[in-house]
């Protein structure tokens, strides 16, 4: 009987305690109502994440969704800045030997073609690259389809290249709807320029003859 | 006098994984396995080194998501938490390997050195790994650099030159403001050359970087010494090559030490081996199967039986071939300093998470080389690129090569078949940041800055050259891909939003603590001013 009134009054003294406790710690908690924000929703992430790591996230993306039922719209003077989607063609150099190019067309160009050469001048028209070689002064065309948006192109090393995006109609007439970035293709051997100052030592040079380039991380985690 | 100079340099970087919304993602774990198998390793051995006034000097580039990652707050917590879980898991393992007694010497092994890195990471440095670099610096015995912003490669970005300079920039304001002082050099992201980048390098204050060996092989005039002295580029940033010989002996499949039949195998793994009821509380709570760390076996031969691991012998290895690096780096140095008219320098860049992670056994190498170094020999010191530059300013005028140091060594990493549909978004984002940026620059507006600000941090976690890696190497790849999309969604979400003049408050919050790298970013570096 001792034992249990011991008990009850225990008892008694943690709720107390525990009380006691939150009210000494809710003022603060009122001081940050953001964090006590987050935590809460932490909280029900960890629930809706048992089962999929994804799952809260695209209810994130849907209760946020710009333009829905906000209850903290804020609005300010619209930002004017340029979006203009012109078409282009860009290269990225992926090694001495390859180019890699990707270009967008857009509605108005094919519009603004069509305004220029016709109705059905765009589908009767071939899409090509014209593929400069500044380095050797040469130019090579590649003809592609309509379908595709970027190709990859055999190149020289160490050489600088732009590539027209252009169409050519069955006459011969081409015309030019995009000019790329002018790139240079990384050099694949070593140089033949020498300086008279800093003459290259044989010896250390040596140790150089069986190189490879490429020895990575990577090739040692596949292995 | 030593007649060479080895320069070890160690880049640590893992993206920036910071999901508050989801405790258990499998993601995270790479920082944990990180922090347990690397850093603390590393820090320890870096320690233990100084305590013994070994003079050693070690280059180690933290990048600014590792850097972000480490100094959070929550993820310092789940990190504690999760060691805490392990050390849990190894109490338990040493109980069940009772019986097996070959098995348990293991097992006590890494009760130990969680225990170890318990005390390193909490006790000692209070969750924030940060302060043991700091105080390594100040010792004189690490020199601590950076790389650019979120690890973007920078050739493939370099068609906007805003975009390089923000990646840059961003990065050596965060190092500063995170370390109190100008960070000397930079690793250049997966060490992506291109000629031009020295110049922005330049202008943010940075002396050097590292590039490929063939970066200096091919360089324009031929270099003088190869690989054995760094070039001066236009710019006037000196440009350090890997050294090829040493980088064999470590990454090389065949020839590379980490192979050793004695060393700890990597792919056989408790969280895999063992039952599931034993396990569970231990993987991922939908009972994906993951690494735990506890690993019994050594790699034994190329068989898939595998016999117990044996840390005494693998130490005895490891010392081994520590002993066979510094012989060959003083054969290197002896025959080359012959020739030169200043002493050669051996550059020696390794993944950080090499070391520990993949190669158990790498920083007990690590420390025996640098106490070898320090006792045994007199032909080769330790020295950091900044201390070279110091005592040799005259250095040959020369244009690197384009490279890296992936596969193939140039950029067919980042750009295949596999990642190659990500560049016209990722351009397309940086092209709207530029025009965006420009025309805010003339507002004073508190909302243009607060999401151009936003903005920035998604262009900037868009650009991590880890999602192109991830796609190209075909693992995880659904994460790679949902973090590309995610951060140009939001990015195109925030453009859209000052178009209009009108945002949606809560989701702006939300989208700043979730992506809140780089706190105190400004969008001002994409306006080129």
């Amino acid at each position: 009987m001792f034992s249990i009134l011991t008990a009850v009054v225990v008892i008694l003294i943690l709720v107390a305690g525990y009380i006691a406790y939150k009210i000494r710690i809710s003022p603060a908690r009122k001081r940050l109502p953001r964090n006590t924000e987050k935590i809460t929703r932490e909280q029900a992430s960890d629930v809706i994440n048992r089962t999929s790591p994804f799952r809260a996230d695209m209810e994130f993306a849907k209760a946020t969704e710009l333009g829905g039922e906000s209850v903290k719209k804020v609005t300010f003077p619209p930002l004017d800045f340029s979006t203009e989607d012109q078409t282009e063609i860009v290269l990225l150099p992926k090694n001495p030997q390859w180019i890699f190019a990707y270009w967008n067309i857009f509605e108005k160009t094919v519009k603004d073609f069509e305004a220029q050469y016709g109705n059905n001048s765009w589908n009767i028209s071939q899409a090509l690259l014209q593929v400069y070689n500044h380095t050797e002064d040469s130019m090579h065309e590649i003809l592609i389809n309509d379908y595709a948006n970027n190709w990859y192109l055999q190149v020289n090393p160490d050489s600088y290249y732009t590539v027209i995006l252009g169409r050519r109609f069955p006459c011969g007439k081409f015309v030019e709807l995009a000019v790329s970035n002018k790139v240079q293709t990384a050099a694949a051997d070593i140089s033949t320029i020498i300086d008279k100052d800093w003459l290259p030592i044989n010896e250390c040079w040596k140790v150089c003859k069986d190189y490879t380039a490429g020895i990575s991380s990577q090739e040692f985690m596949d292995k | 006098m030593a007649k060479g100079y080895l320069s070890l340099v160690l880049h640590a970087h893992l993206p920036y994984i910071h999901h508050p919304e989801d405790p258990n993602l499998l993601e995270e774990r790479w920082l944990h396995e990180a922090i347990t198998e690397c850093y603390i390793p590393i820090i320890k051995v870096c320690n233990n080194l100084k305590k013994e006034n070994v003079d050693f000097k070690i280059t180690i580039s933290l990048s600014p998501p590792l850097m972000a990652m480490l100094s959070n707050p929550l993820l310092q917590k789940r990190y504690l938490k999760h060691l805490e879980k392990m050390i849990e898991l190894s109490k338990k393992e040493v109980k069940r390997t009772e019986s097996l007694p070959e098995f348990q010497v293991v097992a006590k092994m890494y009760q130990n050195l969680l225990h170890q890195a318990y005390l390193i990471f909490h006790v000692q440095y209070h969750n924030n790994l940060l302060q043991a670099f700091k105080e390594l610096q100040e010792s004189g015995h690490v020199e601590l650099i950076t790389c650019a912003g979120t690890h973007g490669y920078l050739p493939l970005l370099s068609i906007h030159r805003e975009s390089v300079e923000a990646q840059v920039k961003v990065a050596v304001d965060y190092f500063k403001e995170t370390f109190g002082f100008q960070p000397p050099g930079m690793w250049l992201p997966e060490c992506g050359y291109f000629p031009g980048v020295d110049e922005i390098l330049r202008n943010n204050g940075i002396q050097y970087f590292f590039v490929e060996s063939h970066g200096l092989l091919y360089a324009k005039p031929r270099p003088k010494y190869a690989t054995l002295a760094p070039l001066r580029c236009p710019s006037g940033v000196a440009a350090f090559a890997r050294d090829i010989e040493s980088s064999k002996q470590v990454w090389s499949a065949q020839e590379g030490y980490p192979g050793d039949f004695d060393y700890r195998e990597y792919y056989r793994d408790i969280g895999y081996d063992l039952d599931y009821d034993y396990i569970k509380d231990y993987i991922h709570p939908d009972g994906i199967r993951i690494n735990t760390g506890f690993k019994y076996h050594r790699i034994t031969g190329k068989t898939d039986y595998k016999e117990v691991y044996k840390p005494e012998w693998a130490r005895e290895k490891a010392a081994i071939h520590a002993g066979n690096f510094m012989f060959n780096r003083q054969k290197q140095v002896e025959y080359f300093s012959q020739f030169m008219d200043r002493p050669p320098i051996i550059v020696c860049p390794y993944d950080a998470e090499l070391f520990g992670h993949w190669w158990f056994e790498g920083p007990q190498w690590l420390e025996f080389l640098m106490k070898k170094i320090h006792f045994d020999q007199n032909e080769i010191e330790t020295i950091a690129p900044s201390q070279y530059l110091e005592r040799h300013s005259h250095i040959q005028p020369a244009t690197p090569c384009a490279s890296s140091w992936g596969h193939e060594g140039y950029s067919d990493v980042w750009l295949d078949d596999s990642n190659d549909w990500i560049y016209r978004h990722l351009h397309r984002a940086a092209k709207s940041m530029i025009n965006a940026a420009r025309a805010a620059n003339r507002s004073n507006d508190y909302w243009h800055h607060r999401i151009l600000n936003q903005a920035a941090r998604e262009l900037l976690l868009a650009q991590s050259s880890d999602w192109a890696f991830i796609m190209k190497t075909g693992t995880m790849v659904d994460y790679a891909v949902r973090r590309t999309n995610e951060h140009l969604e939001r990015f195109d979400k925030l453009i859209q939003s000052l178009r209009k003049g009108e945002i949606d408050q809560d989701w702006l919050e939300e989208v700043e603590e979730r992506d809140n790298i780089f706190p105190s970013v400004d969008y001002k570096v994409y306006a080129g001013i």
